[in-house]
């Protein structure tokens, strides 16, 4: 006979209002727990998908066009330049992971009235920006200064593979085509891409930069890292999430709606424990009372309830934390539908540092709808609550 | 006061306001209870038996009054030595050992788990050859692993007596134990209260059953309004 069993046994003994107890607990912790999930499954899978774009930020000279930017994805020509205090500079920031410079411009056949688009990049680093890249054939070292690499468009258009050569006329020099990039979908297609400091040198800008591609460790200090940036005298700051931006609004509204709802069923979900509680405890007053008259103190009936409720949520965790994983997925495709914007990937991610919340937010609920009822039930006098039989 | 009795009780007195009206349920009971000894309190139906088992047995707090068990005083209405909530809880766990009409058995719980109850509660450890010789001692062999509800009545009742002795009381305080049982059930009952009275625990018993009370008790204590009265109280 101890405690433990004693409390047991009593649950046993209201087998139904147990079950329903547990089913309580159980579902609130289920709401809590899919909420859990989908707060982190959600930015996990937003940041990843912003990883993909690959550049967080841009810096750009400062007195830009603010859309230099897009110009610069685009392959269009901006008449300033970044240099490499700046490059330096930036790359001393704390929570960047990488700073690579782009030398971006335009080389003009007047006879062929044709425009080739130049991106001088340094290729080990450019690649870590552009994770989707896949080429065929090999990237050029930053010290070669005949190889180039084309984009899938280019090759297509110029009939173009790896090995053979391309021409500029106007810069009179022949360079091998080291790689021709798989179709990316994006303007990369039609870009040629040369070693960062032949592209300086061919249009004599050596040591100039168009613009510096940023990728940081923690997207959510996108703003602090901005920030820095911005203090850097020659320099504009792109964010990619600017380009995001209005997506992210729209979610954030349709995800505050969800969340509140969610709020609401956890809240009724609580205060029903805290009722069943109530109830049963007030059932049981006799029974305390006989407690009490064959020894038991205050702090023993405190202390049986207690430990009852817990019993109740902690299975109630349990069951509610199985559940959620069990139908995250369904939860998950009623969220897709309300969601205007949804990452392909995963919303809802099992992370088991949710269960321990879980069980340590339904022990917390449990305890704090026993511990009142239970000190009203302790404080009464065994008489009063014998006495009501007869 | 003198050591010779557990309990001594002077002008002891319980009134209950009922709106307007002031009951006294006990109205100036004095009374002194040996060691030892079976006591029956009879008297006829709201004359206060009940009302004066709580007192004597510490579960309620009396109006006025001196009440002594033990040789501790327990309330002294002149003093103002009212014990506190506390202080009840303590003293019921050091003397006494209670029975109630309706046995209140825990339904879940074995026969053995309902007597070791207590020690659970007393922070004793639960000895299992002592429990044995309790059920031996109730005519219990063989129930020890039963429920409540396989049991009858008078088993029941002699469950709840066992759960009374499980601390060792030196007070056994029994308010209409027989109220719901047959009489041959009954019988049996206050057969155990005389045998556990030989060997020296002092039993308190209130019963509507004078016969009873005559065939088993070595005082008769008759109760009418709330006072102790010589003789015939009267219904019995
Ligand atoms: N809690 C109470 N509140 C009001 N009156 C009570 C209470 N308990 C007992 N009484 C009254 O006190 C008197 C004695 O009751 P009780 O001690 O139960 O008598 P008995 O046990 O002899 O039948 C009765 O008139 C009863 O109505
Ligand atoms: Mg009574």
């Amino acid at each position: 006979m101890n405690f433990f069993k004693l409390a047991f046994k009593n649950l046993l003994r209201r087998k139904i209002r147990t079950i329903l107890t547990i089913q309580g607990i159980a579902i609130a912790i289920f709401v809590l727990f899919s909420l859990l999930s989908f707060q982190n499954g959600y930015k996990n899978s937003l940041t990843r998908e912003m990883n993909d774009l690959g550049i967080n930020i841009l810096a750009v000279p400062k007195g830009c066009p603010y859309e230099a930017a897009s110009l610069i994805v685009h392959g269009g020509v901006i008449p300033k330049y970044l240099d490499e205090v700046d490059l330096k500079q930036i790359s001393q920031i704390d929570g960047i992971e990488l700073a690579t410079p782009i030398f971006l411009s335009q080389i003009y056949e007047k006879d062929q009235e044709r425009t080739s688009i130049i991106y001088g990049i340094i290729p080990q680093e450019y690649t870590k920006v552009k994770p989707g890249w896949k080429l065929n054939g090999q990237y050029f070292n930053i010290d070669d200064t005949a190889a180039i690499i084309i984009g899938n468009e280019v090759a297509y258009q110029e009939k173009l593979g790896v090995g053979d050569e391309v021409y500029f006329p106007s810069v009179g020099k022949i360079y091998k085509v080291f790689g021709v990039l798989e179709r990316t979908g994006g303007q990369d297609d039609g870009f040629y891409f040369l070693p960062l400091a032949e592209a300086q040198r061919i249009f004599d800008k050596i040591g100039k930069i168009t613009a510096v591609a940023i990728k940081i460790k923690d997207l959510t200090k996108i703003g602090d890292i901005s920030k820095k940036l911005e203090e850097i005298p020659d320099i504009q700051v792109v964010t990619m999430a600017q380009v995001l931006g209005t997506i992210l609004n729209l979610v954030g509204s349709a995800r505050t709606l969800i969340f509140s709802v969610v709020l609401i069923a956890l809240i009724i979900g609580t205060l029903g424990i805290v009722n069943t509680m109530f109830v049963t405890i007030y059932e049981r007053r006799r029974e305390i009372g006989i407690f009490k008259a064959i020894g038991a103190g205050n702090f023993d009936v405190v202390k049986l309830i207690i430990l009852e409720t817990l019993i109740i949520a902690i299975i109630g965790g349990i069951e509610g934390s199985v559940l959620s994983f069990a139908g995250g997925r369904l939860v998950e495709s009623f969220v897709r539908g309300v969601i205007p914007y949804a990452p392909k990937r995963m919303l809802f991610t099992f992370q088991f540092a949710n269960v321990g919340i879980a069980i340590a937010y339904s022990v917390i609920i449990g305890v704090l709808a026993a511990i009142f009822p239970s000190i009203k039930a302790a404080s009464l006098s065994p008489l009063e609550t014998i006495r009501k039989e007869e | 006061m003198n050591n010779r009795y557990i309990i001594e009780a002077e002008s002891l007195t319980k009134h209950y306001k009922m709106g307007s009206e002031d009951i006294s349920a006990v109205a100036g009971v004095s009374v002194q209870i040996e060691q030892g000894k079976f006591y029956a309190f009879v008297g006829p139906s709201g004359s206060g038996k009940s009302t004066l088992l709580n007192l004597l047995g510490a579960l309620d707090t009396p109006s006025a009054g001196k009440l002594n068990i033990g040789g501790e005083q327990v309330f002294n209405s002149e003093t103002n030595g009212k014990s506190s909530q506390r202080n009840l809880t303590s003293i019921r766990r050091k003397y006494f050992g209670f029975v109630f009409q309706n046995f209140y058995l825990l339904p879940t719980l074995t026969v053995k788990e309902n007597i070791s109850l207590p020690l659970l509660f007393a922070r004793k450890k639960i000895d299992p050859e002592q429990i044995d010789k309790i059920l031996k001692k109730l005519g219990l062999e063989g129930r020890g692993k039963h429920l409540p509800s396989q049991l009858s009545g008078g088993e029941m009742q002699r469950v709840a007596i066992g759960r009374a002795l499980a601390v060792n009381p030196q007070i056994i305080i029994a308010d209409e134990p027989t109220g719901n049982l047959d009489s041959k059930n009954a019988a049996l009952v206050f057969e155990v209260f005389k045998k556990l009275s030989e060997e020296g625990i002092t039993v308190l018993t209130a019963t509507h059953d004078v016969q009873l009370a005559q065939n088993f008790s070595d005082k008769i204590v008759r109760l009418k309004d709330g006072k102790i009265v010589e003789g015939d109280a009267g219904i019995c």
